[in-house]
């Protein structure tokens, strides 16, 4: 693990940043699209669960690319500020969501001490979800619903965390593992 | 009055107020406020019009939700709703208000200068930022790479990352030696052309409205 922070990780940093609002953005009206599709059959409620992990896969990408504490945050942030810039449908919100969003799966790596990113990466997927539905509990106002709605809420949202920021992250990352064109190891 | 930098931490504390309470008042006063500030500002009605028509769906959608499958009685149902559809215009407004004449260099020049960020995250980020436009051109380059082959690449295909993350990783190597070439210098000492000091009228404002939304808080019954 390296601690210093280069000119070229943060420029890469930045640069994932930015694929990724871009991302992100298209994703908002992906997200109408299918919250109104799924309303016609009385599903709309579990929009946001099946789509969330598409948002939280900046981080896991970057931590894993730059293998430094702090990239799953920073890189989450400024997936989320420039989202905003973009003109989001959720405003100043989507910064405090990549606020969450960042913390919730930089967790994951802290709690291997940043030694093993593959481990870390399955794990983020799990403290992303954790962290991210406590805070929905409180903002989102999910206490508001019946005890077995949530829990199904809750694996759903498991689900989509584990395969977009988990499985998708994966492959991604195996594919740059095999081109070699990460010089970090 | 407030300078970039106590524009987004003020933004940012709305948004944390607004995610931990409930008044329907409150949201409604934020919204109003922050639509006066981009009137006055000749916010063109086009970008206006833009922000309405994104916000549709998510504050209907908010408030349908929580109004039909809540577990409370049907008035907590409704001001439920209400709170949720209208905190997503909150969101979108402030958000417009913040990004109004922001440019991302005036942030983060703020931000280097106000909270001390080190100079190489604020002209790294810079620098990335103008391969915005280069990305769209590396997007089609790829789709097209792909289609000669008979692949059709689709967002959920890790392919089309990898591609993209090659060209990150090459062009972060290429500016990185440009700068470094141009006299760019990690760590240097650093003087500032144009300053963004933070003004105390920024503080004062800001301390109003905290306290304004409190005593708000406190008042509003809805």
């Amino acid at each position: 693990m390296k601690k210093k922070w280069t000119l070229q990780d943060v420029i890469l940093l930045a640069l994932i940043g930015i694929i990724f609002s871009v991302v992100y953005w298209v994703m908002d009206p992906v997200y109408q699209i299918a919250y109104s599709a799924l309303a016609v059959i009385g599903w709309q409620n579990f929009t946001t669960e099946i789509t969330l992990g598409v948002w939280m896969m900046a981080g896991p990408l970057a931590a894993y690319i730059l293998k430094r504490p702090g990239a799953g945050f920073l890189g989450e942030m400024l997936g989320a500020a420039g989202e905003m810039f973009l003109g989001g449908s959720y405003g100043v919100g989507t910064l405090l969501s990549g606020l969450i969003q960042g913390i919730a799966s930089e967790l994951g790596f802290t709690l291997v001490l940043y030694k093993n990113w593959f481990a870390g990466l399955w794990l983020s997927t799990l403290t992303g979800t954790v962290v991210t539905f406590a805070w929905d509990l409180v903002k989102s106002g999910y206490s508001h619903y019946q005890l077995g709605f949530l829990l199904a809420l809750f694996v759903v949202r498991y689900l989509s965390i584990f395969f977009f920021a988990g499985v998708l992250v994966h492959l991604i990352t195996k594919l740059l593992d095999r081109s070699k064109l990460l010089s970090h190891d | 009055m407030m300078n970039a930098t106590q524009r987004l931490v003020l933004a940012v504390l709305i948004s944390l107020e607004i995610s931990l309470t409930k008044s329907v008042t409150l949201n409604l006063i934020l919204v109003a406020g922050a639509l006066s500030i981009l009137l006055v500002r000749r916010q063109s009605l086009k970008r206006l019009c833009l922000y309405l028509a994104v916000a549709i769906i998510p504050v209907l959608g908010s408030f349908w939700s929580f109004y039909l499958y809540g577990s409370g009685t049907a008035a907590e149902n409704l001001h439920f709703g209400m709170v949720m559809g209208s905190r997503v215009l909150v969101f979108i407004f402030i958000g417009a208000w913040l990004t109004l004449g922001m440019t991302p260099y005036v942030l983060l020049a703020s931000l280097r200068q106000n909270l001390k960020m080190s100079a190489t995250f604020t002209y790294g980020i810079l620098g990335a930022l103008n391969f915005l436009p280069r990305f769209r051109q590396a997007f089609t380059a790829i789709q097209a790479a792909g289609m000669m082959r008979g692949e059709v690449l689709r967002w959920w295909q890790p392919t089309l990352y990898f591609k993209s993350l090659v060209h990150a990783i090459k062009w972060s190597k290429n500016l990185a030696m440009a700068m470094t070439s141009h006299g760019f210098q990690e760590g240097a000492n650093r003087s500032a052309y144009r300053t963004y000091p933070m003004p105390v009228s920024g503080w004062v404002v800001m301390a109003a409205m905290m306290a304004g939304i409190q005593v708000v808080l406190f008042l509003a019954r809805y």
